[in-house]
């Protein structure tokens, strides 16, 4: 077991300050190419095992961040947009599902 | 792929022991693959309950958050904003399920010497951050179970094609390189057969 002050949030302007307050530390970006941008370097530099990311943000890169999301560690997380949720973290279950088993049983 | 191979008694051996082989390993992988399954449909049931819970959660706190930042000056938002009244200890323990090495995470939440003024902050922080206190367990569990869904799903996949190049490549062209090989040595017999039958013919 490993311990560490490791976890991150990629979210939009003014969206990190709850998980700021809790000891997360915060990145805000303005656009899902930059938060990209920083994902990657966050995972370069390997100091992070929890990645919460903003769903409307990641939604253009949503392939980009399976890929990196395929290794053991860090785990990406996407997370609802507080002002517009868009149900893609649900989604990507469901991908998830009907890559693993064929089908999505939930449907 | 058969009519590369020399047709003698120990290919047809070697073919033997491989197509053995071939189909051990093709029941051990499908069983591996079943209960890889059935362990997937275990963990995405619960993670599916889970991102409900805090996707609605999440809202809330948001909700509040919002709130709580209107109804404060600017200058208190901002000087909120360089606290961090909190500390995280993030612990990372790993689990194996038939092989896949998955994560567990669990955090301990230390409150810190950087706590806010309560005069300077509405009463909406303080519920926003109960909210949020109360969801971290709660987010650190959907982490641990969406990437524990995430490397079963990758495993499941790797082990269906292992499963299927060994039933529909693999086992088939040993089966027809045994039977190309069995052919050949009767063909062999039967000319050898007919050789000597000939030469006693002629012997006579």
């Amino acid at each position: 077991m490993s311990t560490s002050q490791a976890i991150a949030y990629l979210g939009p302007v003014g969206a990190g300050f709850g998980f700021q307050l809790a000891g997360i530390s915060v990145y805000e970006f303005e656009s899902g190419g930059t938060m990209l941008t920083r994902l990657k370097k966050l995972i370069t530099e390997g100091r992070t095992d929890i990645l919460f990311v903003d769903e409307q943000l990641a939604s253009d890169h949503l392939d980009a961040i399976a890929r990196l999301n395929e290794n053991p560690r860090p785990a990406i997380i996407l997370l609802p947009n507080p002002t517009n949720p868009q149900q893609i973290a649900s989604t990507s279950l469901r991908r998830m599902m009907v890559r693993a088993i064929g089908s999505d049983i939930f449907s | 792929m058969a009519s590369r191979v020399n047709p003698t008694r120990m290919e047809l051996l070697r073919s033997k022991k491989r197509s053995t082989l071939a189909k051990k390993g093709h029941k051990l992988l499908k069983d591996k693959r079943d209960g890889l399954m059935q362990e997937f449909m275990k963990i995405v049931r619960e993670a599916r309950q889970l991102r409900d819970q805090v996707d609605a959660k999440l809202a809330e706190a948001m909700q509040h958050f919002v709130l709580a930042q209107s109804t404060m000056l600017p200058e208190a938002v901002a000087l909120v904003r360089r606290l961090k009244p909190y500390g995280i200890e993030l612990s990372v323990a790993e689990k194996n399920v038939m092989g896949v090495r998955i994560p567990e995470f669990d955090i301990t939440l230390t409150e810190t010497d950087e706590k806010y003024s309560n005069w300077e902050t509405s009463v909406e922080l303080d519920a926003a951050m109960k909210l949020f206190r109360d969801l971290l367990p709660l987010l650190l569990k959907l982490a641990s179970i969406e990437k524990a869904a995430e490397l079963l799903a990758q495993e499941i996949e790797r082990t269906r094609r292992r499963v299927n190049a060994l039933e529909y490549v693999l086992i088939p062209q040993l089966k027809d390189t045994i039977k190309y090989i069995r052919m050949k040595l009767d063909e062999q017999e039967r000319s050898a057969i007919i050789t000597s039958m000939a030469l006693k013919e002629k012997l006579d």
